[in-house]
């Protein structure tokens, strides 16, 4: 067997100290515009029961779990999504509510994805929660606080695509076929697949006009007036109709913002749909080939915790966003910087220790060093070192060796 | 600058055809050449050849924007990407192919060969047949003659390779031909450039 001892697992990584600081600036950029909108960090537990997430049809397979047994024979598994912990945590302890309650989280994820593709098995999720409010006005903030975090991660390229669930979901409701074939349609439909959709649609006994608005579905994206009134037109159902209504209502509060212009359709949008039960929404930058974060509108959520409250909210994963940000140059050089290194000579001690000390209070950062070498061997050897200034204290005076 | 990835062979000289008849030309591509990227004439596209089943991956994770590869490909590692277009070339077909003699046994586990685990699985996982899969990279018809296997999975163009070894199509698991495929982002951040592609590879078809 080949000896581990210097490997990690597949799918993990250390944070160096440079990652770490851009990690953290990135987290500090996010959370100062989720603040600035009410809303308050909270952290849950990094084991949940499996139950919690087995039970609730959502958008974790729930084969990418990690599990363990706990001490009882429990089934545990690794906090696999933010979401569903914060839903479980208000509907428990903040049984009714009055008002809003805001959560932002800054979190480690659990899962285990395909490694050959260069899945991660853990990565940092940042998102809000937006939990009591079911009026278009949150939707649109929602949307409005991510775009303006993605702008204070100095992204400038933003494209938001904004769904609605229900479109879809009234459109199906109509078709009286097997829910095999509906997923089939609803991933062709996602995948903008015609050819194969077409084909499908064709060996099933439905009506022209669902066929004709079927084979339209993957088209309804971009100018979002245009898919409008397109999917206005189109609309066969109150379901439907009621969704593109939604969908006008919150573009109108996102201009009231001035976001027009990052804001775009795509009815095709419907990804988790036993999940989300209204606006959905997905975000991109520049030319980065993923989206950096999504969102959307899940009402059923907290009713299957047996409380009545509406949610919406969105996530962004923060190892996608460094990524996107390293490839459009935004990040400066981070160097880890320090401010002074005193050397000193045994028998200057507690001058030396007084001094790092008067330093620290005030707010430098200070190393101390003994050393036994003499003054041209220290300019030699820390000419080029990392610290503002280096000085050194030798038998009873005080040198600088690097200013 | 647009990005597109093609499996080098057939696919990739019907597809370098249909661009050049939208007047998308690449000056320095000659088929001998070892070259694997190309830039066309007036630097706004750029060819990358890959392995086709590699294609998919390529297009997935935003290294190429747009890719041309045969349905079987797709099938086979189902990438995360928009199949936006059928054009209709490359035409092929999954199937099942066995010895003329095999007889299924009703009590026992088949054995297929094949090089698309994933798509036998797939299927036989939909019928509802509990399988044996052994993969194989090359010269799938060559198992069952030689009891590796009772049944090969395979892509059958003709059927020339299977009759001349003694093979016959038991079942016909899909039709495959060369697909478009867009990165998900892409068609949102690139739209235009994209649907220009798009737009000229329609009117060809």
């Amino acid at each position: 067997m080949v000896n581990k001892r210097k490997f990690i697992p597949e799918g993990v990584e250390d944070v160096n100290a440079v990652e770490y600081e851009k990690k953290e600036w990135m987290q500090t950029k996010a959370k100062e515009i989720f603040r600035s909108f009410g809303y308050h960090q909270i952290l849950t537990p990094t084991f949940e029961y499996y139950d919690l997430f087995s039970e609730i049809e959502s958008a974790i397979n729930l084969d990418e779990m990690y599990k363990l047994i706990d001490r009882n024979g429990k089934i545990l598994v690794l906090r696999p999504d933010a979401t569903i912990p914060v839903a479980r945590m208000a509907a428990t302890k903040y049984g009714s509510i009055d008002g809003y309650l805001k959560f932002m989280y800054f979190t480690s994820v659990y899962r285990s994805s395909d490694f050959r593709a260069g899945g991660k098995r853990e990565f940092t999720q940042a998102g809000i929660e937006y939990l009591g409010n079911k009026e278009p006005e949150a939707d649109a903030e929602v949307i409005a606080t991510a775009i303006k975090s993605l702008q204070n991660l100095n992204f400038s390229n933003i494209h938001i695509d904004i769904g609605q669930a229900d479109y879809f979901k009234g459109l199906m409701s109509e078709l009286d076929v097997s829910q095999q074939d509906k997923n089939k349609i609803r991933i062709l439909i996602e995948n903008k697949n015609l050819a194969d959709l077409d084909n499908t649609l064709e060996e099933l006994t439905i009506s022209e006009a669902s066929k004709t608005l079927l084979t339209n579905m993957p088209f309804l994206y971009g100018e979002i007036d245009e898919v409008i009134n397109k999917a206005r037109s189109l609309a066969i159902n109150d379901t439907m109709k009621k969704a593109v209504d939604n969908l006008c209502e919150i573009y109108e509060i996102i201009k009231d913002y001035g976001y027009q212009d990052y804001v775009f359709a795509d009815l095709g949008l419907i990804n988790h749909l036993e999940y989300y039960s209204g606006m959905i929404f997905k975000g991109y930058v520049d030319n980065f080939g993923f989206p950096v974060l999504s969102g959307g509108r899940y009402d059923d959520l907290l009713r299957k915790f047996g409380k009545e409250i509406a949610a919406t909210g969105f996530g962004m994963n923060i190892d996608q966003i460094l990524q996107a940000a390293g490839q459009c140059n935004l990040l400066r050089s981070y160097k880890t910087e320090k401010d002074y290194l005193i050397l000193y000579d045994p028998d200057q001690r507690r001058w030396a220790i007084n001094k790092s000390n008067a330093l620290r209070d005030e707010g430098f950062i200070v190393e101390l060093q003994k050393t036994q070498m003499t003054l041209d061997e220290m300019k030699q050897k820390y000419k080029d070192a990392e610290y503002r200034q280096v000085l050194a204290a030798v038998s009873g005076s005080i040198e600088t060796i690097k200013e | 600058m647009l990005n597109i990835a093609l499996g080098k062979g057939r696919l990739a000289d019907i597809t370098m055809d249909k661009l050049k008849d939208i007047g998308i030309t690449f000056p320095d591509y000659h088929s001998k050449s070892r070259k694997l990227i190309f830039t066309s004439e007036n630097n706004d596209v750029r060819l990358v050849f890959v392995k086709a089943s590699d294609v998919g991956i390529y297009v997935e994770k935003g290294a190429c924007d747009i890719g041309v590869c045969g349905k079987d490909t797709l099938m086979e590692s189902t990438p995360d990407v928009y199949e936006m277009m059928d054009l209709k070339f490359g035409k092929c077909r999954f199937a099942v192919a066995a010895p003329t003699t095999f007889v299924k046994e009703p009590d026992k586990k088949i054995r297929v060969a094949t090089k698309y685990t994933n798509v036998a699985k797939a299927y036989y996982e939909e019928k509802g047949e509990p399988i044996e899969i052994i993969k194989i990279n090359g010269s799938v018809e060559l198992a069952p003659l030689m009891g590796l296997a009772d049944v090969i999975v395979d892509i059958v163009e003709t059927g020339t390779t299977l009759k001349e070894n003694g093979l016959v199509v038991t079942e016909k698991i899909a039709d495959v031909s060369a697909r478009l495929i867009v990165n998900k982002a892409g068609l949102k951040t690139k739209k235009d450039e994209i649907q220009k592609v798009i737009k000229a590879l329609e009117i060809q078809i």
